[in-house]
């Protein structure tokens, strides 16, 4: 059993260019273009050196060399073990193959990694005078599914590949034939997330998301101190591509205070609808901040995550910039909604209440200990008409004391009858006998989610107050949004009504 | 009353186990319902909130079911919700007529609430008609007659923390059997120092539960501790968390199972103001010392919680300062749910209102700064009527010389927002908080008034 040749000879290619620049010999960085690993995505070497360098001390480890081993399906043999060898954390610049047949495994050295991890150490250290700093362990069949993900690299689109992605990623949780120890922080909150999706099959999540995504076309700009990447990313009918450049062989100005001229010579170069420019290492940060934290989230935890994330969204041209500038900001706009009595300054965005309201509503409107059920429909592919709605996905969620307990997929034979959506009164009546009280069903149709992101995350650049209505007053329509039992203070709700509670009074 | 009060603690998997177990340990469902009868289910339903503020439904489902396989013709479930609520408001909020129905149980309107668009007078006809007028201890009780005439009475009390009565035993759950109106103590002629040293509201609210429960006693008494609510309560708060004791006390008695839940909970009956009263009255513990206990060791049952704040200057609210006299239960019951509600939901609004004095109780402690004082019931108001904060100097022409020299002037301080009620009520305190504090001041609870008023209207 072996990594297929595709793959070898990508990672071969980033080896020796990572050797390269370890040893500072000259480079002519034109020449070359790797994949990421695993991935079909092209990069500039040096750009995913720089990358690497500033990932993965934060979310994987901030040593030296790592060990792989491919064990038999058993996990009683020992197949083949490589060294891979860095200079600087996480940039592998040679990779070894060296002999651990003689050491064998146990069923017990999986409970206790420690335990296998130090005999290994021992062993490289006498052998090879090397400390590793982690130990990956992939069985046969680990290998197989990473060989079927990139064999085909070369020629497959992004969306079947990141769905496979998803799908395998599933497979190495859910059948244990990946692990990794020390385990990186980012590896225990997707286990711990999959695991409390109850083994929902990621790839199906993947899929609802992408089929909820409009059409786009954006580039997205990760700048730090020497790190200026740009992601192109565009979605157009089913297919998405992805895109990653080094801006700094551009010759832009990039300490310019103003990023307006920057951000627009780039939509322009590249012919993209809109430019986000974000600061890299605050983005990392609280990555990091969302994969230490332990999931799922205490209600405390996930408030402070929420209030970060609506800070750096209400910091708008601090944090992060756009272009174009998204219409609110501009001032006769942000004057003439006030004057008709919108206030919606989202500079003011109450970032430090807003979460804890939401928690507190949640927890007293629908129980300390609650269910609920979401049924998502797709009308696009069905007649439109009421009495045939296409159920996509039903889930249940379970939360107990504010915190997630459980999201599991239900069989769509529980929310229709023949090919109609039950009523909401009667999927919750007769799954409450079936699975426990149900607090509350709600339906939501894909297409108005499409609605909400195209109209209030991504067209921010323009003036259509009627498209935005139109979005809002479907909220209101039972085809695309109905929710069971009622409750008032989510039916009628006028956006009105709820801007002074969303944004701060004081405009200084 | 004579020693057959049979008492059972169980536990399970879920609620739904323990308390086929309980009711198992009792003699079955058929001891207590026969074939043909009817049978009213008493439950909590408070608020449009979820569990635990209300009954524990799947406990509900499996009582319900209990009852069909014993042959009861009809069953009811219903109680009446707080403060200005109807039933239809909650039924509505949780969707209960239909959830009821489906499992072959009818949600009793006895508010009659879900007759719509009728007359003053047919209202009154149809309240005269629903209630009959019970008289118990020289006070007479308007009781529903639906309660009174049905075969077999059970009683599904979800157990929280309260902070009148540190839990909220059965008893307090029968009290809902009548409308929140008819449960109110309320103090009309000027208060007088003794009734707030002797907390006649406590003394009148225990004879008034108690009296409640003698006019119809439960046959099947359920005491759901299973996810217990702990920390505030009884309703949802910011500080409420359910502690999965898992435990079920069933028993024929509401008065020796709320006894046994006390005990389960590590807490000593002869000390809690409901038990107390009821030993003093009645023939003393010794019957219920002898109550025959089934299912789980009692002594091997041991739970510590966290009780409801029992102190109103413990609950901390942003910008308000607690200013305590000698306060009553009256007001301190209304003023926990008040200071818990503002500190749940209000945060935002908190944060935009200036620092202000809550002056509760007769005699209050002196307010902060004259600016911003709430008085808090007829207590606070009457006994402040002559402080120095009702009045504010300022700097003025002088009437005694025709205007011509500058003098101190005593003015009425028209900073003081007086919250009048015995007990204040909690619904009209918001409404007086909007009018004083602007509503461009309490976003929040302007959009929730609005709702409420609205659910209100349409009801």
């Amino acid at each position: 059993m072996s990594i297929n040749e595709i793959f070898k000879e990508n990672w071969l290619k980033i080896l020796d260019f990572n050797a390269k620049i370890g040893e500072k010999k000259y480079l002519d960085k034109s020449l070359i273009k790797v994949r990421i690993p695993i991935t079909p995505l092209e990069i500039d070497p040096a750009l995913l050196y720089k990358l690497v360098s500033y990932i993965y001390p934060d979310f994987v480890n901030d040593k030296q060399h790592v060990l792989d081993i491919i064990i038999s399906d058993d996990r009683k043999k020992i197949e083949k073990s490589y060294l891979h060898l860095t200079y600087k954390n996480g940039n592998h610049y040679k990779v070894k193959k060296i002999d651990l047949n003689n050491e064998s495994l146990v069923d017990q050295d999986f409970k206790n990694f420690g335990v296998i991890f130090n005999k290994f150490q021992n062993n490289l250290r006498e052998k090879e005078g090397i400390t590793i700093s982690g130990l990956r362990i992939y069985t046969e069949k680990a290998i197989d599914k990473i060989n079927s993900l990139t064999s085909s690299i070369n020629s497959i689109d992004l969306k079947t590949y990141l769905t496979n992605l998803c799908q395998i990623f599933y497979n190495l949780i859910n059948k244990n034939m990946l692990y990794i120890y020390p385990e990186p922080s980012f590896i225990t909150f997707l286990k711990r997330l999959v695991r409390y999706l109850n083994f929902i099959d990621s790839s199906k999540i993947f899929t609802s998301i992408f089929e909820v995504l409009p059409e786009f076309n954006s580039g997205i700009i990760l700048a730090q101190e020497n790190l200026y990447l740009l992601i192109l990313i565009r979605k157009f009918s089913s297919n998405l591509n992805i895109k990653l450049l080094d801006l700094e062989g551009f010759n832009y100005d990039f300490n310019a205070i103003n990023k307006k001229t920057f951000l627009k010579k780039i939509t322009k170069k590249f012919k993209l609808k809109s430019t986000y420019y974000f600061n890299f290492q605050q983005l990392l940060h609280f990555l990091n901040d969302l994969i230490e934290s332990d999931f799922p989230f205490e209600q405390g935890r996930f408030s402070l995550l929420l209030q970060k994330l609506l800070y750096a969204y209400k910091s708008y041209e601090i944090n992060w910039h756009s272009y174009p500038r998204p219409i609110i900001y501009n001032f006769f706009i942000k004057f003439f909604s006030r004057l008709v009595g919108y206030n919606v300054n989202l500079k003011k965005l109450s970032y430090w209440a807003i979460p804890e309201l939401i928690c507190n509503i949640h927890n007293s409107l629908l129980g300390l200990s609650n269910k609920i059920i979401i049924i998502f429909t797709n009308l696009e592919s069905s007649n439109k008409g009421k009495s045939n709605k296409q159920v996509s996905n039903a889930y249940l969620i379970e939360t107990f004391n504010g915190k997630l307990k459980k999201i599991s997929l239900l069989d769509k034979s529980d929310v229709i009858s023949g090919n109609q959506l039950n009523s909401l009164s009667d999927i919750r009546n007769r799954l409450s006998s079936k699975i426990g009280y149900i607090s509350s069903v709600i339906n939501i149709d894909k297409s108005l989610l499409k609605l909400v992101v195209q109209n209030f995350f991504l067209n921010l650049n323009r003036f259509n107050p009627f498209a935005k209505l139109i979005t809002i007053r479907k909220f209101q329509n039972q085809n695309y949004f109905n929710i069971y039992p009622k409750n008032t203070l989510v039916q009628k709700l006028k956006i009105k009504n709820l801007l002074p509670i969303l944004i701060d009074k004081y405009e200084f | 009353m004579n020693n057959a009060f049979s008492v059972s603690i169980t536990t399970g998997d879920n609620p739904n186990d323990a308390v086929i177990k309980g009711i198992n340990n009792l003699g079955g469902i058929s001891k207590f319902i026969e074939k043909d009868e009817t049978v009213f289910i008493k439950i909590n339903l408070t608020m449009i909130t979820g569990f635990p503020s209300n009954v524990n439904f799947n406990t509900l489902i499996e009582v319900i079911k209990l009852c069909k396989t014993a042959g009861a013709k009809k069953i009811y479930v219903g109680s009446f919700p707080f403060e200005n609520l109807t039933i239809k408001d909650v039924s509505e909020e949780l969707g209960l007529k239909e959830f009821t129905e489906y499992f072959g149980s009818e949600l009793a309107f006895l508010d009659n609430s879900d007759k719509l668009k009728i007359s003053k007078e047919e209202k009154l006809r149809l309240q005269k008609e629903s209630f009959k007028e019970v008289e118990v201890q020289d006070s007479i009780i308007k009781y529903p007659k639906l309660i009174l005439n049905v075969d077999k009475f059970i009683c599904i009390n979800q157990v929280n923390v309260h902070p009148l009565f540190d839990i909220h035993l059965s008893l307090l759950n029968l009290f809902s059997c009548i409308p929140f109106k008819f449960r109110k103590i309320e103090h009309q002629e000027d208060v007088e120092k003794d009734y707030i040293i002797a907390d006649q509201y406590k003394t009148d609210l225990i004879s008034r539960i108690l009296d409640i429960y003698e006019i119809k006693k439960s046959n099947l008494i359920i005491n759901d501790l299973f996810y217990f609510m702990e920390g505030a309560g009884p309703f949802i708060y910011k500080d409420s968390k359910i502690n999965p004791i898992k435990h079920i006390v069933c028993g024929n008695e509401a008065i020796a199972t709320d006894y046994i839940t006390l005990k389960i909970l590590g807490l000593n009956p002869k000390k809690n103001f409901l038990m107390s009263h009821w030993i003093e009255k009645n023939i003393g513990i010794s019957n219920l010392e002898k109550i025959n206990l089934s299912g789980e060791n009692l002594e091997d049952i041991n739970f510590t919680f966290k009780q409801c704040k029992k102190r109103i200057e413990d609950i901390y609210v942003q910008k308000f300062n607690i200013k305590k006299g000698e306060i009553c239960s009256g007001c301190f019951l209304q003023s926990y749910y008040l200071l818990n509600f503002l500190k749940t939901f209000f945060l935002k609004d908190l944060n935009y209102l200036p620092q202000c004095s809550y002056l509760v109780g007769a005699n209050p402690l002196e307010p902060d700064s004259p600016n911003n004082i709430l008085l808090y019931g007829d207590c606070a108001i009457k006994t402040t009527e002559k402080r120095e904060f009702r009045t504010i100097e300022k700097e003025g022409k002088d009437i005694k010389t025709l205007f011509l020299k500058k003098a101190i002037i005593e003015k009425k301080n028209k900073k003081i927002l007086e919250i009048p009620g015995c007990p204040p009520n909690l619904q009209d305190t918001l409404n007086l908080f909007l009018r004083y504090f602007k509503k461009s001041n309490l976003p929040t609870l302007n959009f929730y008034m609005k709702k409420l008023n609205k659910t209100q209207k349409n009801s």
